[in-house]
């Protein structure tokens, strides 16, 4: 039996120069899932497509710092997570919140502040504007 | 010509500002000078097109009265127009006479990663932290930071080797935002972000073997009482500043107001021939 070959976070770019077909099954193109945990089952948000430069720039580049990103406290809960992938590679990012000062909820998709990938980072104040917040910048176009 | 002495300062202030190139004390390149000058002429223009600042804008506009910058209270000579004496916010007691009282003051700077490579050719980070003395414990605003840069990269064979978006100097310079609250609080951009500020960080990676060069960021620090955030400076969630404010164009309060603390970091490294380590990173950082 042969073990499952070794990945290589590179290798669904390698499409001799050609566009990979999005009907593919082989080679599926890059997407996202949002994951909402609730209580006894996790939904499916939203979900959508990714072009492979944005796949790359979010998730597995590195990103350079030269002021700060946020930093949930103690008091932040996870809430969900973001999914991406490119067909060989998974990247998740969680989703967190946290109380703001005025009482309401700030939501935060960000995994890390010390410039390791994934570069993504959204603040927003409610779940939806979190959503549209994550579809905008993840947009094939984007 | 003009002459800087050293000015009274709290402790606190006097601690960050010791960390600062020294002032010019010939009327040389110092910053404070070179700031008072280009700010009076960009508030002279900011006050004639009716409040942003906009190139090209005259002077002679009519109702307009000439808005200069403030200087050090001890501030040795004559003042050009417009200029004013002014004092830190956090000046304990009334300004001596003649002077003002800045809405600005230099807040405290905590290194929390001193500066440090990251890697042998180029990669660096440095991370420091802000805070509010308790002398301005009651106060709000903005602590607002100017980052300037230099970058000069070469391959083995002294080709320039292209730079990154956060090496390129047609990035700078940028203003960015931590608001401050009544309480000592620092947040990460707005307050409204409930995200707790924990420290403004340089980081970078580097240019890999075969290369060889030096990176300089050159930031001026300073919080203002009463800041109001311009119009363009806002949140972009991407580099370099992230979840601050942010522009490239300089807000008003800030080139109006005394000189902040410099807050800088140069990293310098040589990997060729490709394959060699001559020179590893180095760091040196202020504070």
């Amino acid at each position: 039996m042969e073990l499952l070959p070794q990945r290589h976070r590179h290798e669904a770019d390698d499409s001799g120069g050609q566009p990979v077909s999005p009907t593919d099954p082989a080679t599926p193109p890059p997407h996202y899932a949002v994951i909402t945990f609730t209580a006894g089952q996790s939904v499916i948000t939203t979900q959508g497509p990714l072009s492979p430069k944005t796949f790359h720039h979010q998730f597995l580049d590195r990103y350079e710092l030269g002021g700060e990103r946020h930093h949930p406290g103690p008091a932040s809960i996870l809430h969900g997570a973001l999914l991406a992938t490119d067909g060989t590679t998974v990247v998740s990012v969680p989703i967190v919140t946290w109380p703001a000062p005025d009482g309401t909820t700030r939501f935060l998709c960000q995994a890390t502040d010390d410039g390791t990938p994934p570069a993504l980072s959204v603040l927003a104040s409610s779940e939806s504007a979190l959503l549209a917040d994550l579809a905008a910048r993840l947009r094939p176009s984007a | 010509m003009r002459t800087f002495t050293s000015r009274p300062a709290a402790d606190h202030q006097r601690s960050a500002a010791d960390s600062a190139p020294p002032r010019s004390s010939a009327g040389g390149p110092g910053l404070g000078r070179a700031l008072g000058n280009d700010a009076a002429r960009r508030l002279w223009e900011s006050a004639a097109a009716g409040g942003e600042t906009l190139a090209g804008a005259q002077g002679d506009a009519e109702g307009v009265l000439p808005m200069g910058a403030e200087v050090p209270a001890d501030f040795v000579g004559p003042l050009k127009s417009g200029d004013t004496r002014a004092v830190p916010h956090d000046f304990a007691g009334a300004p001596p006479v003649g002077a003002i009282r800045s809405a600005a003051f230099i807040p405290t700077m905590s290194v929390v990663t001193p500066g440090r490579p990251v890697d042998d050719c180029g990669g660096y980070e440095y991370k420091v932290r802000w805070g509010i003395p308790a002398s301005e414990s009651a106060s709000a605003g903005w602590i607002v930071q100017k980052v300037d840069q230099s970058f000069e990269a070469k391959d083995c064979d002294e080709r320039r080797v292209a730079p990154r978006a956060f090496d390129d100097s047609a990035n700078y310079p940028y203003w960015e935002a931590w608001e401050f609250t009544a309480g000592q609080h620092v947040w990460v951009g707005p307050a409204s972000s409930g995200s707790a500020h924990s420290g403004d960080t340089f980081s970078n990676a580097g240019y890999g073997p075969g290369t060889k060069g030096k990176k300089t960021m050159t930031a001026e620090v300073k919080a203002i009482v009463g800041f109001t955030l311009p119009v363009g400076m806002t949140v972009r969630g991407a580099e370099p500043a992230w979840a601050l404010p942010y522009t490239r164009t300089e807000p008003a309060q800030f080139a109006g107001t005394l000189r902040g603390a410099a807050h800088t970091l140069t990293a310098e490294w040589n990997c060729c021939p490709s394959g060699t380590v001559t020179k590893r990173t180095t760091v040196v950082a202020n504070p």
